[in-house]
This record gives structure tokens, sequence and C-alpha cells, in this order.
């Protein structure tokens, strides 16, 4: 009985000084936390400041899109439009290719969600085919294609109709389209 | 509107206070645990009101009105409820935590200034939480919800965080861009707190200092409190429940049965992962009574709080069925086949990366993440304690939900590289502040020598 206690009593020992070592191990990733912890300090009061600027401001700057776009495109759209952000990556290098993709599609995530529901189908088109698959689809509602093309070529939609257009910084013309393909 | 919105945020308090007086959870006794546990309470009340709002087809207009007979209900129970025995009074609180918790406070301030000046606009959280908040206040009056959602990336994702927005937009009358994740934020900020309580009862002040001061400076804690993420929420129901649960083998009460129940219901209500951990941690709980020859808990009164999420589980399946929703990794929906059907075609290729970024992430001594390989490094080294009979489950759970996250990557129709940058890091962090009580609890058997 004797035996059995002090084995039992040994092996709680041995069992408490495993978890001890255990979690001193756990503990070795403090010091370097805590230095990457004093690194990143900084950054969230630095940052602060851009949010006392009133979110009107924070909403342009934010999504790059000024007040008479959005007003342009809810104008012309109801509820069943359609907005097609178009950039031709066609002839792009495919090494430059994947960071433009990403580019439009953040920037159609912007027009999305910022236009909801007005209107809710909004897309990404990077080659005049897509742009073509896009349109083909409309079925008697109105789309608009977002021109985001700098070097300022003639409408990508034969009956499309130029109803805003912006110059400074980032070139940009809306074209207004009904109906079907072009 | 500044009325509105004041009542949109004090309608979660309110209510969550007076679910905690039905349970007896007095902020007297517990304030840390109080305001942990009183604001995602609250939120979770507030969200199953406006549901029931929804499907009623109440105008958004008076929703307003909605959390008053909830409240009501609330306050009438819990004076009928004065016989239930209050939980357990803690510790007054140390000026180490103090400090520490007045710290997490003045970081969230500055990450909530932050969070001003960028509009909702990118990523899974508007185009899924957002968009999902804004088809339920525009599409759903209209009866055009179900053809919406095809707009969402992920068309089946629960609804606890899209109500909690679309409350905010119908305070503010419409679409709102920056003020809409305010409630989601603020159960981010109930996130270090529920760490600290769940850790100084098994460690002490001055780890749970330590505890919410490794939250409140990890870059996912700046996602969580800076963005309408659902992955805080998930974090914040699973260390709740599992606190709740410890608590229960500790001191059986009330209050720990309801928020356990409580904390599993408002993570399963957050976002799908959260079944995948329950179901890990229901499959443990079944093993221990299978292998351990544990006894089943009587079926009586004290398991009737299991009935919430379970019931939550069906009513959001129901809603899904009903409007033929699926998930498009598991459902029909999915590119390129299902997650089980990728899995056998890409595991060759796939499992050594995805091992690799497994251990990157759990080994990696500058994030926190290095928390979840602790239940991995008990379980070999310290299995009396881990596998104790109040552990057991969560260890096998935290174990498991590791294991099963990283597998869905080898099934997943995304590009790897893209799937583990964009959300690895962000999902596993779910885990992370329940690991972080988990090692305290651990450490705390170990301490005491096992038991």
């Amino acid at each position: 009985m004797a035996i059995h206690t002090k084995h039992a009593s040994e092996s709680a020992t041995a069992a408490t000084r495993r978890g001890q070592r255990l979690l001193l191990l756990a503990c070795v990733p403090l010091p370097f936390l805590a230095f990457s912890w004093a690194l990143r300090l900084p950054e969230p009061f630095a940052s602060a400041m851009e949010g006392l600027r009133g979110h009107e401001v924070s909403l342009r700057s934010g999504s790059g899109i000024p007040r008479e776009e959005e007003a342009s495109l809810r104008a012309r759209l109801d509820e069943r439009g359609l907005v097609i952000v178009y950039f031709p990556l066609d002839a792009i290098a495919p090494d430059v290719r994947m960071p433009l993709v990403e580019m439009l599609e953040s920037r159609t995530q912007i027009y999305r969600n910022l236009l909801y529901p007005t209107p809710r189908d909004v897309r990404m088109a990077i080659g005049s085919a897509e742009l073509d698959a896009a349109l083909l689809g409309l079925d008697g509602r109105v789309a608009v294609v977002v021109d985001l093309r700098q070097d300022g070529g003639p409408s990508p939609i034969a009956t499309g109709e130029l109803v805003y257009e912006r110059g400074e910084g980032v070139r940009m013309r809306h074209w207004l389209v009904r109906g079907g393909p072009r | 509107m500044t009325l509105q919105l004041a009542w949109a945020l004090l309608a979660p308090l309110a209510l969550g206070a007076a679910f905690l007086r039905i349970c007896r959870v007095r902020l007297r006794d517990d304030p840390l645990s109080w305001f942990a546990w009183a604001w995602p309470c609250g939120c979770f009340l507030l969200a199953a009101s406006l549901w029931i709002a929804v499907v009623l087809s109440v105008p958004a207009s008076a929703w307003f009105v909605m959390p008053m007979p909830a409240l009501a209900a609330l306050w009438f129970a819990a004076r009928r409820a004065v016989d239930v025995e209050a939980s357990p009074a803690a510790p007054r609180i140390t000026w180490p935590l103090r400090i520490a918790l007045a710290f997490v406070v003045v970081l969230f301030c500055a990450h909530f200034a932050k969070a001003s000046g960028l509009p909702c606009l990118l990523g899974d959280e508007a185009n899924l939480w957002a968009t999902k908040a804004k088809s339920l206040l525009l599409d759903w009056p209209r009866g055009e919800f179900a053809a919406a959602q095809q707009f969402t990336p992920h068309p089946d994702y629960p609804l606890l965080n899209p109500l909690l927005q679309a409350w905010i937009y119908a305070a503010c009358d419409g679409v709102v861009h920056f003020e809409s994740r305010w409630l989601v934020m603020l159960c981010g900020l109930c996130v270090p707190l529920a760490v600290a309580a769940g850790v100084r009862r098994c460690a002490g002040d001055g780890w749970a200092a330590a505890a919410a001061l490794a939250i409140a400076l990890e870059p996912e804690w700046l996602h969580m409190t800076t963005a309408a993420y659902a992955d805080g929420m998930v974090g914040l129901g699973l260390v709740i429940g599992l606190d709740a649960w410890l608590r229960e083998h500790d001191t059986p009460r009330r209050a720990h049965r309801a928020m356990a129940a409580m904390g599993c219901a408002f993570a399963l209500w957050s976002k799908n992962e959260a079944l995948l951990y329950l179901a890990i941690a229901c499959a443990a709980f079944a093993a221990a009574v299978v292998i351990r020859r544990r006894a089943l808990p009587r079926v009586d009164a004290r398991v009737a709080w299991i009935a919430l999420p379970l019931a939550l589980f069906a009513c959001q399946f129901a809603w899904n069925r009903w409007f033929g929703l699926s998930n498009d990794l598991f459902g029909k929906g999915g590119k390129g086949g299902s997650v089980p059907e990728l899995f056998m075609a890409q595991f060759a290729d796939r499992m050594i990366p995805v091992l690799d970024a497994m251990a990157s992430a759990l080994c990696d001594p500058k994030r926190l993440h290095f928390a979840l390989a602790l239940p991995f490094l008990a379980l070999l080294f310290l299995r009396r304690a881990a596998l104790s009979r109040a552990l057991f489950a969560p260890t096998l759970m935290l174990v498991g939900a590791v294991v099963v996250l990283h597998l869905i990557y080898v099934g997943s129709y995304l590009v790897l590289s893209f799937h583990l940058a964009t959300s690895q890091l962000r999902v596993l962090f779910q885990l992370v502040p329940a690991a972080l009580v988990w090692t305290a609890a651990t450490a705390r058997v170990v301490r005491e020598g096992g038991r």
C-alpha cells in the first residue's frame, strides 16, 4: 500500500514537473511578442487621425468615387441595371496582369458596395469578349460601362452614349447602353 | 437620428443586462465577466427579435420597438428568478489588471477612430456581411431576398452579423458605410475582456492582464475592432462557452449553463466555422462517454439550455432550406466539385504546402497563434491534465479544429496561396481566445497535480 502511494506521488510529481517545463516552454515566445507589440503600438494611434476627417470626406477618399459620379450612376440606373467596370488587359504582359486584375476587382467591389441596391449587379470586364458576354445578358435592362482606359479611344460599344467624363487624375468615362449587345 | 442611434446602442446592453439578471450574474459580484458577457448576450437577443421582425415583414421603420417586448419579458422573468443561486463572486480586480484593461479600452478607442475613416466597401466585410444586411433591409420587403443572395460570396452564412448591421441601417434610415460596424466592433472589444475573465479565474490577475494585452496587441484584433467581420464574434462565443463550461465543472450554477449555451449559440450564429468546432466538441464528448465510460449527464432541467444552440441551428438550417441557399464549398454551387471531391483530387499537390503553412502559423513566435500549438504539445506531454474531466472535450476540440480547418484548404476550389493568404491567420484566430483560457485551465490542473 505504502509502495503504491509512493509510486502515485512520484508520478504526480513528475507530471507536475513536466507540466511546469511545458509552461516555461510556452513562455519562450513572450519576449518576441513583447518586441513585436512595441513595434506595432504607434500604428493605431497614428491612423486614428484619419477618422476625424468626417464621413463624407472619408467616403469619397476611401472609395475614389466623387459624389457627382455616384449621382450620375444612380440617376441613370434602376435596381435591375448593370454596371460594368471595363479595362482591357488583353495586351498586358502576364507578369503585370495579376496586380491590375486585383486592382480592377477592388474597383468593382467598391462600385457594388457603394451603389447597392441601385443597381445590385456590378461586374468586371478585362477584355472585349467579357464585355460582350456581360452585355449579351442585358435583356432590355440599362447598363453603364465604366471605361477606365487611359488612352481615350472610341466607345467600346457601338451604341454607347457618353454620359459622364472625368479627366483629372485617373481618366474615366461612362457609356450608357440600352438593350442588347453592341 | 441621434436618439435612434443612442437607442440602437443601448438596446443590446439593456437586453444583455436583463438576461444576466435572469441568470443571477451580478455586476457587483464579477464586473469583468458581466461586461464581457452582457454585450454579446444582448446582441444575440436583439438579432433574434429582429429576425422575428423580418420574418413577420415588420417595416424597418418600426424595428426600433422590437427589442421592447423582449426586454419586458426578460425583466419580468428576472423578477421571478430570485430563488436562483447567484454566480459566485469573483475577487476584486487588482490594479495591474485594471491598468491593462484601461489600456485595452484606450486602444479600442484608437481603432474606433481609425474605422471612422475607412468606409465599409471592400472585402468580405462589405461583399458578404454588409450586403446581406442591406438585403435584409431593402430586398426582404419586396420578396427579393433569395434572388439577391447571388450577389454575396457565401449565401448560406448565418445572420447574426447582418442583422446587427441591418439594425443600425434601420436606426440611420438607410444604408450607412461607417456606423453599421459599431455593434460588431463592440463584440471585438468584449474578446480581451472575456479572455481576461476566463484566465484570471484559473491563473490570477497577472496572467489575465497579460492575456488581455496579448489579444489587444495582435494584428487580428485590429481587424476585429476596425471592421465588421464575424471572426471575432466566433472567437467571443467560443471563449465565453469554454469559460462557462469550465466554471460549471467547478461550481454548477444556472448562470454557467446559460452562458455555455449562449456562447455556443452566439458562435454558431456568427459564422459556419463554429458548426465545425462544436461538432468536433460533441464528438469528443461522445468519445469521453464511450471510451472513458463517463456517465451521461442526467436529462433534467439543467441540460435544457442545450436547446438554445440546437434551436438556433435548426432555425438557420430551415432558413437556408427555405431559400435554397447552399454552401459554396460543400454545396452544389461548389466550383469544380465539392470539398470532399476536390480533397481527393488535390491531396497529393496540396497536403505538404498546407502542413507547412499550418506549422508556420503555429510556430511563429511573433504571433499569438502559437497558443494553438499548446494543446498539441499537451496531448504529447501532459495527457493526464489535457484529457482531465473538464478539459477532455475542449482539448480535442482545439486540436481537431486546427487540423480540420487546414484540411479544408486541401479541398478548396480557390487558388491555395490566395486562400491561405486571405483567411488562414484570420480564421485560426477564432480559436486563439479559447486557447488562452484553455492554457490557463490546463496550467491550473498541472499545478494542482492533475485531476
